[in-house]
């Protein structure tokens, strides 16, 4: 017994329809969930400056300077470098961030260069620099 | 009937076009639901992170968000591949069966009704197997009465050929008769189980 014919199997159209279908449905999916995931990392990494700073605030009380010097840096899970490996930081980064001292020197913030600190994360797109001189932050597009 | 059969890999799909069809809309639906499921689970975080005017309240709802994106997305991709394999396992099993009975539909309408239908261990569709395995029996038996019927009046033809040639009695010739009208009685009454629709000429 045969089938009769155009009966048997997809045609051509039905399968790309239906491939089409399914990966603009899989698409959109995953770019709706990549804007999500890309806003709640920037939320992070503002949080997490926010945070390096109301600690660098705390121990500015204490010892009248700020901690850390251009190329120091807190990263997620390790510890900290250069003059930034004190125990009386209070600060550890969310998963994925990363704070780095970009310019200037902790012991002499309002000198130049400006003592600026900077939050990246290894997912996102953007970053965040916090400028201890001007208590100022800048969102930056890379 | 069911037959010990190991299967083989590249015999999962035994009907392509039925299954691949199958796995196609289950997928689809399937992706859909989770889709639908994931959006509704994830809108209190979205919002949260999107509307909420502090931004520790944003932070925390965000670290949620990304706890629950970083389990999700393994898990959805898992389910999926799980779903496909038992979809493959579930419609191997009708299929299989299927293909059987069209095998065995093929040789009932050329007249071979010596074959059984035959299920592997594990199979879907028992009860229809041996339902049209009675079907078969059925057939055969009201086709092994007619062949007898058949037989029976070749037989009393042979003899009353051999009658006439001896100047045979009208009695003996009746009694020959009668047997033949049995015999056709008795093939009638057989067919008279089947109904046919009746075909229509163009004449």
């Amino acid at each position: 017994m045969s089938y009769p014919k155009g009966k048997e199997g997809f045609t051509i159209t039905q399968l790309t329809t239906s491939i089409l279908l399914l990966v603009l449905i899989v698409v959109l999916a995953i770019g709706g969930f990549k804007i999500f995931v890309a806003k709640a990392d920037r939320i992070t990494l503002q949080h997490d400056l926010e945070n390096f700073v109301k600690a660098q605030n705390i121990f500015m009380a204490d010892y009248k300077h700020y901690l850390g010097e251009a190329g120091d840096f807190i990263d997620y899970g390790k510890p900290p470098t250069g003059k930034l490996a004190v125990p009386d930081l209070l600060f550890s980064p969310s998963e994925g961030v990363m704070i780095v001292i970009t310019s200037g020197n902790g012991k002499n913030y309002l000198g130049t260069p400006a003592f600026k600190a900077m939050a990246k994360h290894n997912r996102s797109g953007y970053t965040y620099e916090y400028d201890f001189s001007t208590g100022t932050i800048t969102e930056r597009k890379n | 009937m069911t037959l010990t059969y190991k299967r083989k890999l590249s015999n999962y799909l035994i009907n392509k076009d039925l299954q691949l069809r199958l796995i196609r809309n289950n997928l689809f639906y399937l992706l859909l639901c989770v889709i639908a499921t994931v959006s509704i689970l994830l809108y209190p975080l979205i919002y949260e992170m999107m509307f909420l005017p502090d931004l520790e309240s944003q932070y925390r709802a965000a670290q949620t968000f990304l706890l629950l994106v970083k389990w999700l997305i393994p898990a959805i991709v898992m389910v999926l591949i799980f779903f496909m394999g038992h979809t493959i396992i579930i419609t191997h099993r009708i299929c299989g069966p299927l293909v059987n009975f069209t095998h065995a539909f093929d040789r009932v309408a050329q007249g071979d009704l010596t074959g059984k239908v035959y299920i592997r261990k594990g199979d879907y569709l028992k009860s229809e197997c041996n339902r049209i395995n009675l079907m078969i029996d059925g057939i055969a038996g009201i086709i092994n009465r007619l062949f007898t019927n058949h037989n029976q009046l070749l037989a009393t033809l042979q003899s009353l050929n051999e009658q006439a040639n001896d100047n045979v009695t009208k009695e003996k010739l009746e009694s020959s008769l009668k047997i033949i009208r049995q015999d056709v009685d008795y093939a009638s009454d057989t067919l008279s189980r089947f109904k046919v629709g009746v075909k229509k000429t163009r004449d």
